[in-house]
């Protein structure tokens, strides 16, 4: 009975130690010394939104119409090759979960780009990119409500299409 | 009457004897109450290392015990890290507007540097598709 007892809270330990969003990632690795990290919350999302004179010049994405909708933004920047080397290992972790769909992988000149994104068809609920060379690593992750059409139109208005 | 150290010298053969000889008979049920008390101290001497009714409850209630205090445990740390919640990185929201803008710049940029290569190799696509229909 005390060793079902043991194996049990191992196992469990063990699962609560793998990330399952996004968010965990950022909490994973966020306090480490080689990791640049930003974060925003929907607090600050929604007094982006208040701003009076956010200035949308041609050359700039228009972010009004998906703004309010967004509930957190996270950015890790890794440039230690062995973080940057775990941080890659806990993305595909938690995208053999199943839960994320692959938009799309790019690789050229030694660097691989991937994005991912959790969607109903009309809502995406969330969207992870990677950007990984040899010994560095980019990770971002956008959760909130963004209709997919608008989120084309975000993608498609900074190619001039 | 014999005296206790008469009786002890006695042997097995001479005390069934004497018992045979007595008229005085055995209270009645003596025989079975007797074999009850053996049997009894056999079953006692057998489950010696066993712990008897008594102890089985104590030991089922400490197991118990132990299992809901670590179902607690796992409780409490899954809500503690599921509560955990970064700081805000900007304090200023045009900074933050700001970042997030190069964000989906670059979500933009690496998503067009995509079409494009899926562009260059249209041509090849379109060849693959036309050999492909020919076949069927």
């Amino acid at each position: 009975m005390k060793k079902i007892l043991m194996l049990l809270a191992a196992v469990l330990t063990l699962a609560q130690s793998f990330a399952e969003t996004g968010r965990d990632v950022y909490l994973r690795y966020s306090d480490k010394e080689s990791v640049a990290a930003v974060y925003i919350s929907p607090v600050m999302f929604r007094l982006i939104g208040k701003l009076p004179d956010i200035e949308v010049s041609d050359d700039d994405i228009n972010l009004s119409p998906i703004l309010q909708s967004l509930k957190g933004f996270y950015l890790l920047s890794c440039e230690d090759e062995q973080t940057a080397r775990q941080l890659k290992a806990d993305v595909n972790r938690l995208m053999d979960k199943g839960k994320y769909e692959m938009l799309m992988s790019v690789k050229e000149d030694g660097e691989k780009v991937e994005i991912y994104i959790v969607s109903d068809g009309k809502e995406v609920s969330s969207l992870i990119m990677t950007v990984s060379e040899d010994d560095e690593c980019v990770f971002m992750s956008i959760d909130g409500k963004m209709a997919q059409k608008d989120l084309e139109k975000l993608l498609a208005s900074s190619r001039g299409e | 009457m014999k005296s206790l150290e008469e009786i002890s010298e006695l042997s097995l053969d001479e005390l069934e004897q004497m018992a045979d000889q007595s008229t005085m008979s055995a209270p009645e049920g003596l025989k079975e109450r007797l074999s009850q008390q053996t049997m009894l101290m056999d079953f006692l001497s057998q489950n010696d290392s066993h712990p008897i009714v008594g102890h089985r409850r104590v030991g089922a209630f400490v197991r118990w015990s132990a299992a809901a205090c670590l179902v607690l445990l796992i409780c409490v740390g899954t809500g503690l890290s599921l509560s955990a919640r970064p700081k805000d990185t900007f304090s200023d929201p045009a900074l933050a507007y700001a970042q997030i803008e190069e964000a989906f710049s670059l979500i933009s940029s690496k998503m067009e540097k995509g079409v494009e290569m899926m562009e260059e190799l249209e041509p090849a696509i379109e060849t693959t598709n036309r050999l492909i229909n020919k076949l069927y």
